[in-house]
C-alpha cells in the first residue's frame, strides 16, 4: 500500500504542478556557435511566447559551455532560462516534457528512462533518420509524439512514423522582416544551404550576364538576425535554394521585405508556395538564366503587380498573431491531455481504494 | 511631376523628322507625364518649316523657344532651362527616348531622397540598328566603385569619365547656381558639369532602372562627328579635352577654351 501511496503522492503532485503550469517544459536545442538559424529562432520563439503564457519552458543544451544566442537573435531574447545536460543539475519530473529535435536522434537512448514525458520537434524532415539507427522509431525510444511545422512535413512524418501523433505549430515571420522605406538598390540576396551554391549562382551569373557585373550579390549566410533583416530588406531579389527546406522560412522572409523570390523548389514542396508567390523552377541550373531574365525585367521595371500582391496574401498566414495563436492551442491542449493521462491514472487508484489512505493535502480536486 | 522635358533641336535633315516623333512619343507614353515639354529650337528655315506643320500632340503642354542665340548643344539647353518654370528639368536629345516609367520611377526617388540633385538614368545605348550595346551611368551602382553606393562623386569621377546627363533629372535651382553647361568645353562638357557639380557637393544618384534610350554614334550626331566628320578630334585633342574639364570645374561660368594643335 505505502507504494501505491507514494504513486498517488507522486501524481498528485505531478497534477497540481502541471495545473499551474510550474512543470518544466525542456527545449532541447543546438548550440549554433553563434550563427543564425531558423529552425533555432523558431524554437526560442516558441520558449518566449511559452513564458509569456505563463509556462515553465526552459531551453537546454547538450554542453554546458553553449554559445549565448542573444549575440545573433539579439537582446530580445536574453531573460530565456538556459539549462544543459552536460551540468547535471537538472532533475527531470513526470510532469516534465522533453522536447527533444529530431537532429537529436542521438540522445533519445539518454533520454529513454527519463520519468517524463518525451516529444520530438522536427522542423527538418530530411534529418529524421540520419540518427536514428536502421528500423527504430521515436516510439522505440517513448516518443509518441511529435510537432512539426507544416501540413507537408506531418504528411511525410506520418509516412515514417505511422504511430505518432503529431501536432503542427504554425511559424511566424519575425517583425524585423519590413519593407525598406526606401527604393530597393540592385543588389541580389543570396541563400542557399550549401556556400559552394551560392558561389556557383554567382560566378554561373557573371559569366552569362556580363552586362550585370555591375549587380551585387550579398551571401545572407552567418549574419546576426538584425543585419540578415536589414541586408534582405534592402535587396531587389532573393535567389533560395535549400533541396532539404523543411518549412522555407527564407523565401516567407523575403516576401514580407517585399523582395521577389527566385527560387529551386525544395524535395518536399512547401504548403505555402504557389505558381504566384515567386519564380519557381525545379532546375538549379536554369536559376541562373531565370535570374538574368529576372534582373533584366527588374531594370525595366516591369515585374507584374501581382506577383507582390501573392506575396502579401501568403505572408498573411504567418503572422505574429497566429503564431502565438498556434502555440497557445497546441500547449493548451498537451497540457490538457497529459492532465487528463495523471487524473485516470489517479482514478484508477481510486477504484482500488487508495483514496482512503490518502492524506488530505493530496485529495484530488474534483 | 514638377518637370519639364528640354528637347534641343537644330536643323532638320538626316532622318530628323522620324527620332523627332519617337522622342516625342516617349514623353507623351509615360505613365507620370512632365509638366510642359520645351522645343528649343535654331532659326533654321527647314526646321522651323516643319515645326510650323508639326501638330503638337494633345497629352502634353508643348511650348516652342526659338532660340536666337547660340545653338550648340549647351547654349540649347540653357536657353531652355532659363525660360522653364518648374523644379526640375531633364533633356532629351531629338534622336533618343526615355523608357515609358522613368518620370514615375524619378517622382519615386525625389521622394526618397529629397537630398538629391541630380537623378541620372539607367542608360540603353543602341547601336543604329536598335541593337543593346551596353549601360551608362550604372557603375555607381558596382560595390566599392564609388564612395557610396549608387552616388557619383568627384573622386570617382577623376578616374571615370563615361557619364550620360540625357534623361538626367535635375534641380533647376542647383544647376543654374551652379553656372550651367560649358559652351567653351567641347567633347567634355556633359563630364566638366558633373566634376563641377559634384565639387560644389552636389548629390547625384543614378536610379537603377532603365530611364533612357541612347542612340549611340548616330551618323551626323555630334558625338559621331568629332569622330567622323569633316574636321574629326584627333587623340591628342580628346585627351586635352579631358584635362580641360579637370581646370575648369573649378570655375563657375564658362571661360574661353581653345585647343591649340
Amino acid at each position: 500500500m505505502n507504494e501505491m501511496n507514494e504513486q498517488v503522492i507522486k501524481l498528485t503532485h505531478a497534477l497540481d504542478v502541471l495545473r499551474k503550469k510550474e512543470a518544466a517544459i525542456y527545449f532541447l536545442t543546438m548550440d549554433t556557435k553563434g550563427h543564425a538559424k531558423a529552425s533555432v529562432t523558431l524554437t526560442y520563439d516558441i520558449v518566449k511566447e511559452l513564458r509569456v503564457l505563463g509556462y515553465n519552458a526552459i531551453i537546454m543544451h547538450e554542453k554546458q559551455d553553449f554559445h549565448d544566442v542573444t549575440t545573433w537573435l539579439g537582446e530580445d531574447y536574453s531573460g530565456i532560462p538556459h539549462a544543459s545536460i552536460e551540468s547535471k543539475t537538472v532533475q527531470v519530473h513526470m510532469s516534465d516534457l522533453v522536447i527533444i529535435p529530431e537532429l537529436f536522434g542521438h540522445v533519445l537512448e539518454q533520454t529513454k528512462d527519463m520519468p517524463c514525458e518525451k516529444m520530438i520537434f522536427s522542423q527538418s524532415y530530411d534529418y529524421v533518420l540520419e540518427t536514428l539507427p536502421p528500423g527504430m522509431t521515436w516510439p522505440v525510444y517513448g516518443a509518441h509524439r511529435a510537432l512539426t511545422t507544416s501540413p507537408a512535413q506531418q504528411k511525410y512524418l506520418e509516412g515514417l512514423m505511422t504511430t505518432v501523433k503529431f501536432q503542427q505549430i504554425t511559424p511566424k515571420i519575425s517583425e524585423k522582416f519590413i519593407k525598406s522605406d526606401k527604393p530597393q538598390p540592385p543588389l541580389i540576396a543570396v541563400h542557399t544551404r550549401e556556400a559552394r551554391d551560392t558561389m556557383k549562382i554567382i560566378k554561373a551569373f557573371y559569366l552569362k550576364y556580363p552586362q550585370f557585373k555591375w549587380v551585387t550579390f550579398r551571401d545572407l549566410r552567418g549574419l546576426t538576425l538584425d543585419k540578415f533583416a536589414e541586408d534582405l530588406s534592402e535587396s531587389c531579389i532573393s535567389v533560395w535554394v535549400d533541396e532539404i527546406s523543411g518549412f522555407g522560412t527564407f523565401p516567407l522572409e523575403s516576401m514580407k521585405c517585399g523582395v521577389p523570390v527566385i527560387g529551386k523548389v525544395p524535395n518536399l514542396k512547401p504548403d505555402w508556395l504557389t505558381e504566384d508567390n515567386g519564380i519557381w523552377t525545379y532546375d538549379t541550373n536554369g536559376i541562373v538564366d531565370i535570374l538574368g531574365q529576372f534582373v533584366q525585367k527588374w531594370l525595366e521595371d516591369e515585374i507584374p503587380e501581382e506577383l507582390y500582391s501573392s506575396m502579401e496574401k501568403t505572408i498573411k498566414e504567418y503572422t505574429e498573431d497566429k503564431f502565438k495563436a498556434s502555440v497557445s492551442t497546441v500547449f493548451h491542449e498537451i497540457y490538457d491531455r497529459k492532465t487528463k493521462e495523471i487524473e485516470i491514472q489517479l482514478e484508477k487508484f481510486n477504484t482500488i481504494g487508495v483514496e482512503d489512505d490518502k492524506p488530505e493535502l493530496f485529495k484530488l480536486e474534483k | 511631376m514638377d518637370v519639364s522635358v528640354i528637347l534641343p533641336v537644330n536643323e532638320n535633315k538626316n532622318s530628323f523628322e522620324d527620332y523627332f516623333n519617337k522622342a516625342v512619343q516617349s514623353v507623351v507614353n509615360q505613365e507620370v507625364k512632365p509638366k510642359k515639354l520645351y522645343i528649343v529650337c535654331s532659326m533654321d528655315k527647314e526646321l522651323k518649316l516643319f515645326l510650323d506643320s508639326w501638330e503638337k500632340p494633345k497629352e502634353l503642354d508643348v511650348i516652342i523657344l526659338e532660340n536666337p542665340g547660340k545653338t550648340d548643344f549647351c547654349s540649347q539647353v540653357n536657353y531652355g532651362v532659363e525660360n522653364i518654370d518648374t523644379e526640375w528639368f531633364s533633356i532629351l536629345e531629338f534622336d533618343d527616348e526615355y523608357s515609358r516609367h522613368w518620370f514615375k520611377n524619378t517622382e519615386k526617388y525625389v521622394k526618397a531622397y529629397d537630398e538629391v540633385d541630380i537623378f541620372l538614368p539607367l542608360v540603353v545605348d543602341v547601336d543604329t540598328e536598335n541593337k543593346f550595346l551596353g549601360f551608362t551611368n550604372e557603375s555607381i551602382w558596382a560595390m566599392k566603385f564609388s564612395e557610396k553606393l549608387g552616388i557619383l562623386d568627384n573622386n570617382t569621377l577623376l578616374n571615370y569619365q563615361n557619364y550620360q546627363l540625357s534623361g538626367a533629372v535635375i534641380k533647376k535651382e542647383f544647376f543654374e547656381d551652379s553656372g550651367l553647361l560649358k559652351p567653351s568645353i567641347k567633347l567634355t562638357f556633359i563630364y566638366e558639369f558633373l566634376l563641377r557639380a559634384t565639387y560644389n557637393d552636389a548629390q547625384i544618384m543614378t536610379i537603377p532602372k532603365i530611364g533612357y534610350k541612347h542612340a549611340n554614334m548616330r551618323e551626323f550626331s555630334l558625338f559621331w562627328d568629332y569622330k567622323n566628320g569633316s574636321n574629326p578630334l584627333n587623340p591628342e585633342e580628346a585627351n586635352f579635352w579631358v584635362e580641360q574639364a579637370k581646370k575648369e570645374y573649378f570655375f563657375t561660368y564658362d571661360r574661353v577654351v581653345e585647343y591649340e594643335n
